[in-house]
């Protein structure tokens, strides 16, 4: 539904600005440049990773005439859809899943694919989209997980971090924002694998790791 | 032997072609995590469109270890790789031990010459004519086509190569190395199956051929010689000792062992424990017709027997759980948990089966009842040894327990059915006018060493059938085992067999109380009590208290040491013979007791066994007294290099003999008539002497003589004469000590405390002699007889080992009676137990519940409820219907149960439960009680999850059923868990219907209607089938299974509604008729009832 009135938008858990600008009928771009959300770009690096309790303003939407010829047929694009789905697998090693078959299944509709050389799954999806499923590997063999749109929290927050671990296949805990037991191993862990020094603590060169490992 | 499936075998039928690792279908160990990451239903990737991330899914490794896989984390990898690692080298080495021990076994079938001649002999003995069957039935084991021999030795090729391998990965414990391990021994495993499949092939099709012989013979013989001489014979082999050995592997298969050692776990035991309920059963069954075919009641059929020897491997898994979790302090309720009642009645069942007749035949119920409850004291009994051991080795209990567990299982089977079996020998050999029928059944218990199965055979004494009814007596509960111990210091094993003897033989049973140490040694596994052979006495003092010692000047072992010395002498020529041994600190022993010991320390089951066979040789040279210097270099120097840690393994052994029972006095409760029982020599006589008519008669039959040197020193005064004054005696010297006077028998005070076991069950303790006469005489009563003027019943008996009621090895008897409600009860429950195709279970009929509310004497009448509850439930028949379930109400309106079945799931059908009892309104009222039954036929007395009755991967709690979530609290949704599935976890009461009224002894006075209410009360529901009374009833408690999301473990918590816990049943308890509908019962047996059997 288009809105006639500008509005600041409290961000909740898995929404992100271009979701809220599809529905609000904007390009993400002019929800997201929007000067009243400078504050915002400079707190968060990607429009689609908030927090939620992140303010977005989003603007009233403008009415723009068109003048067209009738008795004709005018084709109207829609700017941002659809949205571009980016997913790397790797395995234990973090070698990536190099061409495996997968099936993804969005909205209850699954399609095939392969990754691509470098373990990547590259698809379109609607920018809405809330949850789906991949396998990988036959019967997902290698890989196989429900997918949560709009869940990942920016680097900077602790569920963020927890978040990338998950994905990372070292925290299986709760993404509560807590330093727990399983939290504390996670990192652990990765400080492991990446030579950094020993210890449980979250610090910016942790998260800088963690950013180049995760890829964002 | 024409058409013989031996001969006429293709080699090719005993072909098998290797297995190849995609051919492997493993099942997932309890060990580890429960979902393979990729598709563990909790993986979750957090993303978002428009930038770039990775996901890299939670890794879990495989370890296979006894064809099982297990997912472990690649860091627990790390952490426990070296156990892994010694798993799979215990497994390595336990296949090879496997593969080798079958290849024995078949390497007797495959070339019998050595074997021929035992059976040769064996048969020859008895059986002339079948001598040249046997041998020719051999002649054609060896020339028929069979499975190649040299296969055993590919697989020990293999099977060394791997564990070489295994050796070899010790340095390098890398994941490939371990999986490969791993992979390789369930190969090998595979083919050995293979391998056993076709051997097995070919020694069933060898019995079959074997069986035209046994046919032959069972026309000339009696059926149980032939069965269990004979068979045994023919197939070479113990039988039990091949299923024991069956049971091992299923318990290494399930990772019990090694596994449950290095990785103890609950969830280990737990499967366990089902792998021995469903594998167990099956195999022991084929065992069993295998080997005892024909002697297996035709009524009897495989699937009957799989039940019987299920229901026995539950309650011995259920008991050890129990025992484990709360130690020795369980109660009678923790043991009617276990079932208790459903072993005994199932047994008889099968016993009443075996034995033939009808199962409330007195002679059947009495064997039936001795049955079973010596199967259970064996547990009993074997259960406490490996806690004990446990505890003082420092071990784990299910360590030492699932050491023991297959002897265990096997000895409780071996007791079911053997047992059975002998004692049907026993009735064979006493049958009237069979001379030698007592010869037969001594052969029978020979050839079946029935001595060391149960310490309580006695077959050779013939049973009573002529005994008088009396009120039964029901099995002693662990209470009144542990009251017996304490006051009577009387282990429970002895304890149970006297007070089954006193009642089945209507005596009292006098003897002389124990010391404790008698009961503590009792309790050791690997100690026995004194044979016949051993005369020595027991110490009394010092470290070996309770035990058979060498008594010495030196090392007095009783207050009466000279006496002791005197009896050890003449004891050396019988302790020589029997092969005994005495240890370096005087305790008698046999080897044969480190052997046992060694069961209960497996880890140091070689070296009992070597210490054992040590002993035996040396013994066998003459050799058996340690405590001499001499005799220790001897050992030393014939056992160089082994003799120290010989000497040090034998003292810290539990071994030695434990006396039994001193008997004091024995009467005839029914005439108060001294029962002589003796040990057939001349004590007894002395014995018998002190009754004032007796001793003319043994003037007569005693060894007189003159000769004061041959009196014994006790006999004598201090000036060397006889003690006993000559008065009014006879001349004779030995005469006179025999009668002496009444007095010098009558030895008040002496001897220390007496107890008495009464036919009643009853047990009393008294100080002393005079204390005890006087207890006698208020018990007796009228019957009393004065000591010195008793009669004597019978004549002198002869004593043995099998027939001393102190001895531990007594008859056991008529206790609990199965009539016929119970045994149609329980067969009832066989044939309703039925699974469905994927084991959820099936659904009991309506009808069939509606039955079983009803034969408890409930009414499920709108009319009863309205009249109890004051017309509160008049709606009742519509909430019923709407339901689908029923309510039923007993006639004093206090007690109200809530019945249904599980249509489509568990959850559904308490759902059902709780929406009658929300719709029914206020129905907790006070003095009302609450019952809740659920009816199900999933697997019978079963702790095992009931999964996917509540969703497999979809688990949780359905929005079906929320609505109830408040008088359910299962349902109520816990943040982070979700309901996994229901289970079935021990049992709980529900409704039993009280004992109806005695009947009056005559009814003609009472009007037609009061004789039809009288008639009612006591055939109620049972459509004039069975007798009254449905004893207690109980169901088992339904437990929740709650994941927890977070950490994955599993939680229990029992399911109630409106607070009142559920009872679940494998099957109705009552059989509704066909065709009746079940709101229409109640007109239906008012039209069944049959008033003119009273009224006219």
């Amino acid at each position: 539904m288009a809105h006639t009135e500008d509005r600041h938008h409290e961000v909740a858990q898995g929404e992100t600005t271009v979701q809220l600008a599809l529905e609000a009928g904007h390009y993400w771009s002019t929800v997201w440049q929007h000067s009243s959300n400078a504050q915002l770009r400079q707190l968060r690096k990607h429009h689609n990773v908030l927090l939620p309790g992140d303010v977005l303003f989003i603007p009233a939407i403008r009415v723009r005439e068109v003048s067209k010829a009738t008795d004709q047929t005018h084709k109207f694009v829609r700017k941002g859809i659809p949205e571009k789905f980016n997913l790397q697998f790797l395995d234990y090693d973090n070698k990536p899943l190099a061409d495996a078959p997968y099936v993804l299944t969005l909205d209850g509709t699954a399609t095939t694919g392969n990754l691509d050389g470098d373990g990547w799954l590259r698809v379109f999806v609607r920018p809405d989209i809330c949850s789906g499923r991949i396998e990988v590997g036959e019967h997902g063999s290698l890989a196989a997980c429900d997918l949560n749109f709009g869940h990942l929290d920016p680097l900077a927050t602790m569920t963020g971090v927890q978040a990338r671990l998950r994905n990372l296949g070292l925290y299986d805990g709760p993404i509560d924002g807590e330093v727990n037991d399983l939290l504390k191993e996670a990192v652990r862990a990765f400080r492991l694998a990446e030579e950094l020094p020993e210890g449980d603590e979250i610090n910016d060169e942790l998260r800088q790791r963690l950013e180049a490992k995760h890829r964002s | 032997m024409p058409n013989s499936p031996l001969l006429n075998a293709h080699p090719k039928d005993y072909h098998f072609e290797p297995a190849q690792a995609d051919q492997l279908r493993m099942e997932q160990g309890a060990y580890g995590e429960r979902f393979r990451s990729p598709v563990a239903p909790q993986q979750q990737a957090l993303v978002s469109t428009a930038i770039e991330q990775v996901c890299r899914p939670t890794i879990l490794l495989e370890i296979i270890f006894y064809s099982k896989i297990h997912l472990v984390t690649p860091d627990e990898f790390v952490l426990k790789a070296k156990d892994y690692h010694k798993i799979l080298r215990d497994e390595s080495l336990l296949l090879y031990n496997d593969i080798k021990d079958n290849r024995k076994i078949y390497q007797e079938w495959a070339d019998p010459d050595g074997f021929i001649e035992s059976a040769v002999a064996n048969t020859t003995a008895g059986f002339a004519a079948a001598t040249d069957a046997v041998v020719g039935l051999f002649k054609a084991v060896k020339r028929a086509p069979k499975p190649d021999i040299n296969e055993f030795d590919k697989l020990i090729e293999r099977c060394t190569k791997v564990a070489y391998d295994v050796s070899a990965a010790a340095s390098a414990l890398h994941y490939e190395n371990i999986h490969s391990l791993g992979i390789n021994l369930a190969l090998i495993r595979e083919d050995s199956r293979r391998l056993y499949k076709a051997v097995d092939l070919f020694r069933n099709r060898a019995i079959d051929s074997a069986e035209t012989i046994t046919k032959g013979l069972e026309t000339a013989e009696g059926a149980s010689f032939q069965v269990l001489a004979l068979v045994p014979t023919l197939t070479g082999m113990d039988p039990l000792r091949e299923a024991a050995y069956r049971i091992s592997l299923i318990v290494l298969r399930a990772g019990g062992r090694s596994a449950g050692a290095a990785l103890a776990e609950t969830s280990i035991i737990r499967e366990l424990c089902g792998v021995l309920k469903a594998d167990v059963p099956p195999m022991l069954v084929e065992v069993i017709s295998s080997v005892l075919r024909g002697a297996i009641p035709k009524g009897a059929g495989k699937e009957f027997l799989i039940f019987i020897v299920k229901q026995e491997v539950e309650f011995l898994c259920d008991l050890a759980l129990l025992v484990n979790q709360k130690g020795t302090q369980l109660n009678e309720e923790d043991l009617k948990q276990l079932g208790m009642n459903r072993l005994t009645s199932c047994l008889s069942e099968l016993l009443s089966k075996v034995l033939g007749g009808r199962p409330s035949d007195t002679g059947v119920q009495r064997i039936a009842k001795s049955l079973a409850e010596s199967t259970i004291n064996t547990l009993w009994r074997d259960i406490l040894a490996a806690r004990e051991t446990a505890k003082t080795q420092g071990r784990e209990f299910w360590d030492v327990f699932l050491a023991e567990l297959p002897w265990t299982i096997v000895k409780i089977i071996q007791g079911t059915f053997v047992g059975a079996l002998q004692r049907n020998a026993s009735r064979i050999a006493f049958e009237p006018h069979s001379e030698d029928g007592q010869q037969k059944a001594l052969d029978v218990m020979k050839a079946q060493k029935a001595s060391s199965i149960f310490t309580g055979q006695r077959v050779t004494q013939p049973s009573r059938s002529n005994a008088p009814k009396r009120a039964p007596l029901g099995p002693m509960s662990l209470a009144e085992y542990r009251q017996w111990q304490q006051d009577l210091c009387l282990h429970p094993d002895i304890a149970g067999q006297l007070r089954r003897y006193a009642h089945d033989s209507e005596q009292y049973v006098a003897f002389r109380v124990p010391s404790d140490a008698m009961a503590a040694h009792a309790a050791e596994f690997s100690k026995r009590p004194k044979p016949l052979w051993v005369k020595a006495k027991s110490a009394t003092l010092g470290p070996t208290e309770g035990l058979v010692t060498k008594p010495t000047k030196e090392r007095p072992i009783r207050e009466d040491n000279d006496k002791a010395i005197a009896t050890w002498e003449k004891s050396i020529d019988s302790i020589k013979k029997n092969g005994a041994l005495v240890r370096e600190d005087g305790v008698l022993f046999h080897p044969d007791m480190l052997r046992d010991a060694g069961k209960m320390d497996k880890a140091n089951a070689a070296i009992y066994e070597r210490a054992a066979q040590i002993l035996t040789e040396f013994q066998a040279k003459g050799h058996y007294d340690l405590t001499d210097p001499n005799t220790v270099l001897a050992l030393q120097h014939a056992y160089p290099n082994e003799a120290g840690a010989l000497r040090q393994i034998l003292q810290q052994a539990r071994v030695g003999y434990y006396p039994d029972l001193d008997l004091a006095e024995v009467f005839d409760a029914n005439t108060g008539d001294r029962i002589p029982v003796g040990a057939g020599n001349e004590k007894d006589a002395a014995e018998l002497a002190y009754l004032q008519r007796n001793r003319s008669n043994l003037d007569e039959v005693v060894n007189i003589n003159d000769d004061v040197r041959n009196l014994p020193p006790e006999a004598r005064g201090p000036d060397g004469k006889p003690r006993v004054s000559l008065d009014n005696k006879s001349p004779h010297v030995q005469s006179l000590f025999q009668h002496g006077a009444d007095n010098e028998y009558y030895r008040g005070g002496e001897g220390g405390p007496i107890a008495v076991v009464g036919p009643d069950g009853r047990k009393w303790r008294y100080p002393d002699r005079a204390s005890f006469e006087a207890g006698m005489r208020i018990t007796l009563g009228q019957k009393y007889q004065d000591p010195g003027q008793r009669n004597v019943r019978g004549i002198l008996m002869t004593k043995n080992s099998k027939d001393d009621p102190t001895s531990g090895a007594m008859a056991k008897g008529s206790g609990e009676r199965i009539d016929t409600v119970k045994f149609n009860r329980i067969r009832w429950y066989y044939e309703r137990v039925r699974q469905d195709s994927d084991g959820g279970g099936t659904e009991v009929a309506m009808n069939d519940i509606c039955m079983s509310l009803y034969q408890r004497g409930l009414s499920i009448k709108a009319e009863v409820f309205a009249l109890a509850q004051g017309g509160r439930w008049r709606d009742l028949h519509s909430i019923l219907q709407q339901h689908g379930t029923f309510a039923a109400m007993d006639r004093d309106g206090k007690n109200l149960v809530i019945a249904g079945a599980t249509p489509e799931s568990f959850a559904n059908g308490l759902a059902r439960l709780a929406r009658t009892a929300v719709d029914l309104g206020a129905m907790f009222v006070p003095g009302l009680t609450v019952w809740f039954e659920l009816y199900s036929s999933y697997k019978p007395v079963t702790s095992d999850f009931i999964l996917n009755r509540i969703g497999g991967r979809e688990t949780g709690v359905t929005s079906a059923v929320e609505d109830v979530s408040s008088a359910v609290p299962s349902f109520k949704p816990k943040p982070g868990s979700k309901m996994y599935a229901f289970c079935l976890d021990g049992f709980h009461a529900s409704y039993s219907p009280p004992p109806p009224p005695p009947l009056p002894e005559s009814t003609a006075n009472l009007s037609a209607e009061e004789r039809n209410r009288l008639y009612r009360e006591h055939t109620v529901g049972s459509f004039g089938l069975n007798p009254p009374g449905f004893g207690k009833v109980e169901g088992q408690k339904l437990m929740a299974v709650w994941d927890d999301l977070t950490t994955r473990k599993l939680t229990y918590d029992e399911v109630k509604i409106l607070g009142c816990p559920v009872s679940v049943f494998t099957a109705g308890l009552a059989a509704c008729p066909g065709n009746v509908e079940p709101m229409e019962i109640p007109d239906l047996i008012q039209r069944q009832e049959r008033p003119a059997m009273l009224v006219s």
